[in-house]
């Protein structure tokens, strides 16, 4: 042992304080249970999103206490980042465009639905608070609940939007609500808790700072914002390197939620702004970068909502709360459903916008829980705890009813569905939905003149050879005939036997058309053979008639989106 | 066309009937070149004489196929001692003259290239004369020198 550095004896002391259980452990499990999770409710036609919040509870506070205060601490800069990842990707869909298009509708619907909630909330808690403690508390309590619930969180909304691939008027204006309507939140939340300080004579004399404030975290939050998107803008502007591309739009956001939370201002708000900048400040890049990051968020997602599961507690309710909790849940639910569906009529929001809107926005989250946190700081009596208490058991209820409404609002406007790249359309649609079921069929003994025939009456560039049984034996394709062409002399002793050449692999209708291009790529031909489960043939696929297909369902798709 | 069939791959064929003679042949090239499976051979050409006669007319035939059992082109000639009225040609005439062609699966166009270069070439009387005259694995070849 003598001859052992000091160094390295004290690192073997350090290694015996291991944590209880190891991050990345806990990182794998939260990943895998939570979407094992997802993939249970979405059998049962519940958003994965629900999943992986029942996964964390089960596993949290609440549960079997696996990952604890202390970790769910740990890890809160993976919430952060998660976080900034939804709001760049919620940014990233307010083009210009679309908030040229829905600007005025989106006003309309945000002061309605806001203020409404704000309206209903703070004359409901009010109302009931007068049965529990004396009319100032309960007036200050229903003004700060009031100004919670205008506050629709964006995270548990998109993750069941992008799930289910929707596109279309009601998804842009969900999207552009969830966006802004922190922002009105927090306006709120300063005016209401101001004049709570004044009713519960707790006012510190720091109204004026308490009115600056939102303006700064506001005005902050989209300068940073803006400096990091039009610093990205500038980086990937001559990249075409997907990986590249990803680490730095990545950084960006990083950098763009650090300097946020340094300088104290919203930074979903500020990783927001840098979706809009790039969108907007380069359109035909932005898809690439979008599509990018995209495909890089499923993990973050899932195991940031497993963290938030985890954090929930569902608190020993006390009558008052219980009373109370339930007042603020059917005056938001009631505030934001009129509210919207009154904006939304105003406006002349398009019909499917005012019917199901009403129905989107129950969604409560991060900043609802920091804001009651802001109160319970700020009114250290017990209207300060009873409001923490009321928004963490709320959230618990609006967090796992929240998003199958939301499904059932965008899968009855119609939208679900809609929102398909090329590379989801490959991976959804079937080779039985792609291939040619009635391309002309050549026999062994069909002598050149049958072979030429078929050519010039059908676009197909390979015709199937079977037996009277119609099992395939061969292929005949463009590149064989070529050949014959060039020696008319044999025309009248060749067959298609002759030139046929053995298929060299083929595929079942029920396999996608991504699993058939792999195929295709694998073996380096540009058809498939389709057999039925008896090994029969019933039709072919052609590399070049894939994309034509393709490209017809995405102009249907978006002639859908327009109608 | 020496180019094309070596002497050692040129026969009299003895045998009276169509698929008498194929067998002859595909055994007797077996013998000389790199065929593992004259049997499957000789399958795989019956089974396409079934389809269509290879008898071009003229007393020539031409059973070819494409294989699995060859990966370079096989090709030989046999000339039949008796003509055979049985091959079902074209043109109704005994075949007298059989070339062999096998070639590899993947060879398409070695195929057509071989099978077209024959055919063109025995499409000239007097080498078909020559040939159908002959008695000799030694005037085959001869014949065939001059067809070059």
């Amino acid at each position: 042992m003598t001859f052992l550095p000091g160094s390295f004896l004290s690192s073997l002391h350090h290694l015996q304080h291991f944590p209880k259980v190891d991050i990345l452990l806990l990182l794998g499990l939260a990943l895998f249970g939570g979407s094992i999770g997802g993939r249970l409710f979405s059998k049962i036609k519940i958003p994965q999103v629900v999943g992986y919040i029942v996964i964390g509870l089960i596993v949290g506070q609440s549960g079997l206490n696996i990952i604890d205060q202390e970790t769910i601490q740990i890890l809160q800069p993976f919430s952060y980042f998660a976080l900034g990842l939804i709001g760049f990707m919620i940014g990233g869909e307010l083009k210009k465009s679309t908030l040229a298009r829905y600007g005025r509708q989106f006003v309309w619907i945000l002061l309605f639905e806001g203020m409404t909630a704000f309206v209903v909330v703070t004359a409901l808690v009010s109302g009931i608070g007068l049965f529990f403690m004396e009319p100032r508390s309960a007036l200050a309590t229903g003004l700060i609940l009031g100004a919670i619930a205008s506050a629709t969180a964006p995270a548990a909304t998109t993750d069941v939007l992008w799930e289910y691939k929707t596109r279309g008027p009601l998804t842009s204006i969900i999207l552009g609500i969830v966006a802004m309507d922190d922002g009105l939140a927090l306006l709120l939340f300063a005016m209401a808790s101001s004049i709570a300080a004044s009713l519960l004579g707790s006012s510190d004399g720091s109204t004026a700072k308490l009115f600056l404030y939102p303006l700064y975290d506001i005005g902050g939050a989209i300068l940073l914002g803006v400096t990091c998107g039009l610093m990205l803008k500038q980086v990937i502007r001559k990249s075409s390197d997907n990986g590249k591309i990803l680490a730095h739009s990545i950084g960006a956001v990083l950098i763009a939620l650090g300097l946020a939370r340094i300088s104290h201002v919203d930074f979903l708000l500020a990783a927001m702004t840098v979706g809009v900048v790039i969108t907007n400040g380069n359109p035909r890049k932005s898809v690439e970068v979008f599509q990018t990051v995209e495909k890089f968020t499923p993990p973050i997602y899932i195991v940031f909502f497993v963290l938030f599961g985890a954090k929930l507690t569902v608190a020993s309710l006390t009558l008052p709360a219980a009373a109370i909790a339930l007042a603020y849940l059917i005056g938001r639910t009631m505030g934001k459903m009129l509210g919207s569906r009154y904006g939304a009529r105003i406006s002349s929001a398009p019909a499917t916008v005012q019917k199901y809107l009403p129905y989107c926005l129950f969604s409560q989250a991060g900043v609802a829980i920091g804001l009651s946190i802001v109160a319970g700081q700020r009114f250290s009596d017990s209207t300060g705890s009873m409001i923490v208490v009321v928004i963490t058991a709320t959230t618990f209820v609006v967090q796992l009813l929240g998003p199958p409404c939301v499904r059932m609002a965008v899968s009855k406007a119609g939208e679900v569905g809609l929102n398909i790249t090329e590379e989801d359309l490959i991976r959804s649609t079937t080779v039985a939905e792609t291939m040619d079921r009635n391309v002309p069929v050549l026999f062994e003994n069909s002598p050149i003149s049958a072979i030429l025939t078929a050519f010039s009456a059908s676009p197909n560039l390979c015709f199937p050879v079977t037996d009277k049984d119609k099992c395939l034996i061969g292929i005949i394709t463009v590149a064989h005939i070529k050949d014959v062409l060039m020696t008319t002399e044999l025309n009248e002793f060749l067959l298609t036997h002759d030139l046929m050449e053995p298929p060299v692999v083929t595929t079942s209708e029920t396999k996608s058309v991504a699993e058939a291009q792999e195929l295709m790529n694998r073996y380096h031909v540009e058809y498939l053979p389709v057999l039925s489960t008896a090994g029969k043939f019933i039709g072919i696929m052609e590399k070049h008639s894939i994309q034509t297909l393709i490209s017809r369902k995405l102009v249907e798709l978006q002639n859908q989106v327009k109608g | 066309m020496t180019n094309l069939i070596t002497r050692e791959k040129t026969f009299i064929l003895e045998a009276g009937t169509k698929d008498g003679a194929l067998t002859e042949l595909v055994n007797k090239t077996a013998a000389v070149a790199d065929l593992s499976n004259p049997e499957k051979i000789i399958s795989a050409l019956m089974h396409r004489e079934k389809l269509m006669s290879t008898g071009i007319g003229l007393g020539i035939g031409v059973p070819h196929i494409r294989s699995d059992l060859t990966t370079e082109p096989v090709i030989s000639m046999g000339v039949c001692r008796n003509a055979l009225p049985d091959y079902d040609s074209i043109d109704g005439i005994p075949v007298k003259i059989i070339v062999l062609i096998i070639t590899g699966i993947g060879q398409h166009k070695e195929h057509i290239r071989i099978l077209s270069s024959i055919i063109t070439k025995l499409k000239n009387e007097s080498i078909r004369n020559d040939l159908i005259n002959t008695s000799s694995t030694d005037s085959i070849f001869k014949a065939l020198e001059t067809a070059t």
